[in-house]
């Protein structure tokens, strides 16, 4: 049999990139913490859904004083958690370009690869003002990060604006948590999405993706 | 025309995937060999799974390219390919009438074998390769527009479509060639194809067509990458001259 021993035995991964706020305003009535818990329950979950049609990859893009990769893309279920703190500035454009590029680079996200899933949340401003605009537009105009589903939540005094432009030409509306609960019930609303496309036969199909006529408050059952 | 022009070997299985299954469709790839006096051409087409009509677009694509080379083959022009392309989709959009293009959008990987050598053309994803005699791969140049399982194909008009050729590459020069649709393609790395056809054509020279046929239907069926979905279709064909 000439085939099988040329062909891949691993699973087609589905990647989840986060590209989180960790600057010091979310150290303020304790998001930070609860940032790392919906975090890590949502890696937890994920690890469950290893027997359907593909594998979940989680990666973590920090900015707080600096953009950093917290967690390189990784199987889930291989991801031992290392909880995040909260310090510094907010440098959204550098969080961004460092996401462009993981996603454009084809040694860590295949072609095979299902499109991935990527998350920005925020409590703040950009402090980098004149980089991260440009640094947003070449994300959404680079040929793999703009084909991404896109998720983007606000937390407390953020800037609506940044967002919006984040999840512009898809029909995503800004999560709005006014409150640390929210952020949670967030986190539980994108597990539910990204678990929904492994289960379903056509992972990559907008069809699979929440209806976006959500309840921007988050007041609405998930 | 050279009557003498030898006729390559071939084999060719294309099976339903899980997707379709669980979803009582029938399978949306095809493919097809036509031997004529003007060469050979081998054919593989993978209908877009979103679209109602889209076995019957990769169907008539098979077709539309055969319509293609007897047209240009009239004209005794063969070796300028690429000014041809455009009248594969008129051919298809006659095919597929009263249908709409949008209903049956396919991608669409032909190999062609004439006197003037081995031709290789594109539209959309897959893999189409070449292996050379010295052990080189030949392949279009890659297309940054398709990624995670998006593509193009005869149908889409909503962007520029852009056929990727390579050839003539002189007959001699060449070992093998293979055309795939995404749902094999998608599970092989590049750097092994090379060896793939070596121990494809070792393997399957020796059968006769029906055998070949269902050696290969069955590694298809035994796909061993995990929950894989898509249909799968590989065509191989070699001149045994070459090998």
């Amino acid at each position: 049999m000439a085939l099988k021993k040329f062909v891949m035995a691993e699973a087609r991964p589905l990647p989840v990139l986060l590209i989180l706020d960790v600057s010091g305003s979310m150290s303020v009535d304790g998001n930070i913490d609860t940032l790392n818990q919906a975090v890590k329950e949502m890696i937890d979950e994920f690890t469950k859904q290893e027997d359907h049609q593909a594998e979940i990859h989680v990666g973590i893009i920090t900015f707080g004083g600096q953009a950093r990769i917290h967690q390189q893309l990784t199987p889930a279920s291989e991801i031992t958690w290392t909880p995040m703190g909260a310090t510094g500035t907010t440098p959204f454009g550098a969080a961004i370009d460092a996401a462009r590029e993981m996603i454009e680079d084809e040694q860590i996200i295949p072609s095979r690869a299902y499109r991935p899933t990527i998350v920005v949340v925020t409590d703040g401003q950009p402090t980098d003002e004149g980089y991260w605009e440009t640094a947003l537009d070449n994300f959404l105009t680079s040929p793999r990060a703009s084909k991404a589903f896109r998720f983007a939540m606000g937390i407390g005094d953020y800037d609506r604006g940044v967002l919006e432009s984040f999840l512009k030409e898809t029909e995503m509306q800004v999560f709005e948590a006014t409150d640390s609960t929210k952020i949670a019930k967030f986190f539980h609303f994108v597990t539910m999405s990204v678990s929904t496309r492994v289960m379903s036969k056509s992972p990559d199909s907008p069809d699979t993706l929440p209806d976006p006529r959500f309840d921007a408050d988050l007041d609405g059952e998930f | 025309m050279n009557r003498k022009l030898d006729k390559p070997e071939y084999v060719g299985a294309s099976v339903r995937g899980p997707s379709n299954a669980a979803r009582k469709n029938l399978k949306q790839d095809a493919w097809d060999v036509f031997h004529r006096r003007w060469g050979t051409l081998g054919i593989v087409c993978d209908g877009l799974g979103s679209k109602p009509k889209s076995r019957l677009g990769a169907l008539a694509a098979c077709l539309a390219v055969k319509d293609m080379v007897n047209q240009v083959d009239q004209m005794n022009s063969l070796a300028n390919l690429e000014s041809h392309l455009n009248s594969i989709e008129q051919n298809w959009l006659d095919r597929i009438h009263p249908h709409t293009p949008n209903d049956c959008m396919t991608t669409c990987l032909f190999s062609l074998y004439t006197e003037e050598g081995w031709f290789g053309a594109q539209l959309g994803d897959g893999f189409l390769g070449a292996l050379l005699t010295d052990g080189n791969i030949v392949t279009c140049a890659p297309d940054a527009e398709l990624t995670f399982n998006l593509t193009h194909g005869l149908g889409d008009f909503s962007q520029v479509k852009t056929w990727r050729i390579f050839g003539p590459l002189p007959a001699n020069d060449v070992h093998s060639f293979i055309l795939a649709t995404d749902g094999v393609s998608d599970d092989i790395l590049l750097e092994n194809y090379p060896m793939l056809l070596e121990e494809l054509v070792k393997e399957y020279q020796p059968l006769i067509q029906m055998k070949r046929y269902q050696l290969l239907r069955r590694e298809l069926w035994d796909w061993p990458t995990p929950h894989h979905l898509d249909d799968k279709t590989l065509l191989a064909l070699w001149s045994t001259k070459s090998t």
